[in-house]
């Protein structure tokens, strides 16, 4: 079962092992972050989960993920790619420690923005100033 | 001698570190060949004389197990040997993955490091 707690906790070791970056949990301030993907589960459980960063936080993001500076031109083209796979690996070890692996919970191609629904349980991080939010949306059509 | 390989994943940025990681894990890369997905992997497979693919699995247009049993179903690929670089974790897909004679599975994230042992475990121990 995905919970608030098991989602902020993988959304954190992703974030440290993957992109270098180390994210405190934070309260919530009730609005998505600009540079945001979702990606759509289906299995044990289905729905999507979203994923959200600042603008400043993304290029770091992408920058870290591509070995490049976070002035590098590169860096910004490539921020909203760069959120799309970080969700990808995000919803991967999500629905790995929440279902397990016995059961196949099939992932499908990231796509852009946050669901027009209300999420089911959500949670938000903070990197310095910048924040990053995280959701869970149980309307497969949302 | 070289190992010319070809990354295959949707994703430009996880092509991207796929592609810098075999820079830093110490193989002798020759060309390093790139699909956004099994179509456009195939196209180059028919192509380029590539020694080892790289392959995710959730891709749109022709996902990674219809490249990997179109592979194996062809004379002049069928020994190409490929490494599957996915997020999908559950055994009965490995277990599909093993079926279709896949060389090596690593999950996403992963380490330069990882990735060469992978790759040299799929090439059977030669770089």
């Amino acid at each position: 079962m995905i919970t608030r707690e098991l989602l902020q906790e993988v959304a954190i070791s992703v974030l440290e092992d993957a992109a270098f970056v180390f994210p405190e949990p934070a309260e919530s301030s009730g609005s998505w972050p600009e540079v945001a993907a979702r990606i759509s589960f289906h299995g044990e459980d289905e729905g999507q989960v979203a994923l959200a960063v600042d603008a400043d936080l993304a290029r770091e993001i992408a920058a870290n993920l591509l070995g490049l500076d976070t002035g590098d031109g590169e860096a910004e083209g490539m921020r909203q790619a760069a959120i799309a796979e970080l969700l990808n690996i995000v919803a991967g070890a999500l629905v790995a420690r929440a279902f397990g692996t016995r059961t196949r919970t099939r992932l499908w191609v990231p796509g852009e923005g946050v669901p027009a629904s209300e999420a089911s349980l959500q949670t938000e991080l903070c990197v310095g100033a910048s924040r990053l939010r995280l959701g869970v949306f149980h309307s497969p059509h949302a | 001698m070289s190992l010319d390989v070809l990354i295959v994943d949707d994703s430009p940025v996880m092509r991207k570190m796929i592609s810098r990681a075999l820079g830093m894990s110490g193989l002798a890369l020759g060309s390093v060949h790139q699909a956004g997905d099994g179509a456009a992997a195939l196209a180059v497979l028919c192509t380029q004389p590539v020694k080892l693919v790289f392959a995710d699995i959730n891709m749109p247009v022709m996902d990674g197990y219809e490249l990997i049993a179109s592979m194996r179903s062809s004379a002049m690929l069928r020994a190409v040997p490929v490494v599957v670089i996915s997020t999908e974790r559950s055994e009965a897909s490995l277990e599909k993955l093993e079926r279709m004679g896949v060389q090596g599975y690593l999950p996403k994230p992963f380490t330069p490091e990882a990735l060469r042992d992978v790759a040299m475990l799929a090439l059977g121990g030669v770089s």
